[in-house]
């Protein structure tokens, strides 16, 4: 009959607790272990899974979520929860670029497409660490807001390119990989070490943490939190033009189900929902793993929308598992 | 200040002006005679009828949204039970139409202690915990239904469902008036529901009062979730169809009738009266511009910006409570 924060939690909960404790551990400790034991499963049991052409085709796919991924971390490392307007810059970013080529020439196009992207993570920004509106509601109000822009903008139509050099971008390999997959693991690589090397980083992980407090110290928490939601904007909006020169054509739903995957992909890698605590590295983690078990069902036959189940089931068991750490942590 | 707290006694008038349904209640006011002088044939019955059975779909959900919500935490899988109901409504026909209803009600109850014990139990926050629930049900929809809508077979109850009963009042027009009045009554009359308001708005005050408030946060997920089903369910049985993606717009709708209908978003103040009249605020506003020709896409902005504006001026209110 308890509840959170009391301290009138009974003696058997650490029992239990400390009963579980090695179990709990490995698996919290290690979503890398289980991704080599969900590869090693995948190439025994899975027909075709180890084929060089899905290989290629995993890392693509895990590349457009694993840069909305990348974003994501930041959100909730800096303890705002999740960012659910990235699929309108998802779509902007391909829209954008899609029908300002002819115009500007595709590299300029692309620059806009990101700066678009960038300008609703700025919105974002503004309300939720200048105005303080909840993180979940305000990312809710302006995925609406800009998704009924691009309606009105492009009619509900699809957009298509007008440049073969874009075209020929999105389908390039650079040293053998895809173009996305090394873009991908370019911005990971940059994005860690921002968090992990800069000043700035720090501040962030420390908002994170504990805002008050950060704040109470003289950190920029505002400023941090502004830039967090420009960074997942603009990352959203990087995703936008890559998945738009592998398409070479998007509509307002190019970016649809991207915040679901991202916040999973974050959360299993092992950041925590609570601020603070994560890295990118984690995420890429979390990425794999999950591009793995999706591709694995797609092999498998498993229908396309109920993978949002195991998405769904893999947050809770991530969340919880955190939770259960965090709970052995004040105890002990 | 909440409405279920007892206020010092003051002037009728007084206490009337400051109640906290005064707000949404103007603004609804404000919003038909806006529409009612810019479009002469929005005052019309037909209207009224759309304003209402449109009101009848979230609202019922919007009631429930709105208990969770006062005892301070949020419930995003309503949308995804709102479908999850329909569908087994739909696919269960070989029940009497009553056992197919109390079947999908009872499976959305079963949905929201799941919700509340990832919450309490668990101690995920709720925001987080039916984030991923919301996924999770939805993904249950599209196995069950691969991923197609599912058509009925019961063209006359559908036909039934929405027919006026009494002048203007449909079947399910009287069934949101009964959810209203009803959780009203058990929201202000019964010790759940004060106690409801109580842990949303000082959790530790309420542990220390002795109030259950792990079962009483698992009822009231249960009663968000359950009231998600029924309008789900009669939803479906109204269209005689039910869509993996209906609901998808619900979540939305829901949240800004309720902030606009004067309920704190983190929980300890509001009325069942107040989201009532923020629901009808918004299908009001839905169907007025339905009636002006407006295009969806503005439709869209508007909705979001309504959203937008009422989350941060309830962040503003914060501020002010804590005298900051």
């Amino acid at each position: 009959m308890s509840t959170t924060g009391t301290s009138a939690r009974a003696e058997p909960g650490v029992e239990v607790a400390s009963r579980r404790r090695p179990a709990l551990r490995a698996v919290v400790s290690g979503p890398t272990a289980v991704l080599l034991i969900v590869l090693f499963f995948s190439v025994l049991l899975v027909d075709g899974f180890a084929s060089p052409s899905n290989i290629l085709n995993i890392l693509r796919s895990v590349s457009f979520t694993g840069i909305v991924a990348t974003g994501m971390t930041f959100v909730i490392l800096g303890g705002y929860y999740a960012d659910l307007s990235v699929p309108a810059a998802i779509s902007t970013g391909a829209i954008v670029v899609l029908t300002t080529m002819s115009a500007l020439g595709p590299v300029l196009a692309a620059i806009v497409a990101v700066v678009a992207a960038g300008v609703i993570g700025v919105a974002n920004g503004a309300l939720v660490a200048l105005l303080k509106g909840n993180p979940i509601v305000v990312t809710l109000g302006t995925q609406t807001v800009v998704s009924g822009l691009l309606l009105w903008a492009t009619d509900g139509s699809f957009a298509y390119g007008t440049s073969k050099g874009f075209q020929a971008f999105g389908k390039s390999q650079l040293l053998g990989i895809p173009v996305q997959v090394a873009l991908f693991l370019l911005m990971a690589v940059l994005a860690q070490l921002f968090l992990s090397r800069m000043r700035y980083g720090h501040e962030l992980t420390a908002a994170g943490a504990n805002r008050p407090m950060a704040h109470a110290v003289g950190l920029p928490t505002r400023a941090i939190g502004l830039s967090i939601f420009v960074v997942s904007a603009g990352l959203a909006g990087v995703a936008g033009v890559l998945i738009a020169a592998f398409t070479n054509q998007a509509n307002l739903s190019a970016g649809a189900g991207f915040e679901f995957s991202a916040i999973a992909a974050v959360v299993v890698g092992g950041t925590s929902l609570y601020g603070g605590v994560g890295s990118v590295t984690r995420t890429i983690v979390g990425v794999l793993l999950i591009g793995v078990v999706d591709n694995c069902m797609i092999l498998l036959g498993v229908p396309f929308e109920s993978r949002l189940l195991v998405t769904g089931l893999a947050i809770v068991i991530a969340v919880g598992l955190d939770m259960a750490q965090r709970h052995r942590g004040e105890r002990s | 200040m909440s409405s279920a707290a007892p206020v010092a006694p003051r002037g009728a008038w007084t206490r009337l002006l400051r109640a906290p349904e005064m707000p949404p209640i103007v603004l609804l006011a404000v919003t038909v005679l806006v529409f009612g002088v810019t479009t002469p044939q929005f005052l019309t019955a037909t209207s009224v009828e759309n304003v209402l059975s449109q009101a009848a779909t979230i609202g019922v959900v919007a009631v429930g949204f709105g208990v969770v919500m006062l005892a301070g935490h949020l419930d995003l899988s309503v949308g995804s039970v709102v479908a999850l109901a329909g569908s087994v409504t739909i696919l269960w026909q070989g029940l009497p139409v009553g056992f197919a209803v109390v079947a999908a009600v009872l499976l959305g109850v079963l949905l929201g202690v799941v919700n509340g014990f990832l919450v309490t139990v668990v101690r995920i926050p709720s925001l987080i915990a039916t984030l991923a629930t919301m996924i999770a049900y939805r993904g249950v929809v599209f196995l069950l239904t691969e991923g197609r809508p599912v058509q009925g077979d019961r063209l006359e109850l559908a036909l039934q469902l929405d027919r006026p009963l009494v002048s203007i009042l449909s079947l399910r027009t009287l069934l949101l008036v009964a959810v209203v009045v009803v959780m009203d009554l058990v929201m202000r009359r019964t010790s759940w529901g004060r106690s409801v308001y109580a842990i949303g708005s000082n959790q530790e005050a309420a542990v220390a009062m002795g109030i259950p408030v792990r079962s009483r946060t698992i009822g009231a997920f249960a009663v968000s979730a359950g009231l998600a089903a029924l309008s789900g369910s009669v939803l479906a049985l109204t269209l005689n169809s039910a869509s993996p993606r209906a609901g998808e717009e619900t979540l939305l709708l829901v949240v800004a009738a309720v902030l606009v209908g004067g309920t704190r978003l983190t929980g300890g103040m509001g009325s069942v009266g107040g989201i009532f009249a923020g629901v009808l605020l918004v299908t009001t506003m839905t169907v007025g511009m339905n009636f002006m020709r407006i295009d969806a896409a503005f439709q869209r902005i508007l909705l979001g910006s309504v959203l937008i504006a009422a989350v941060v001026l309830a962040a503003r209110e914060e501020w002010k409570g804590k005298g900051a």
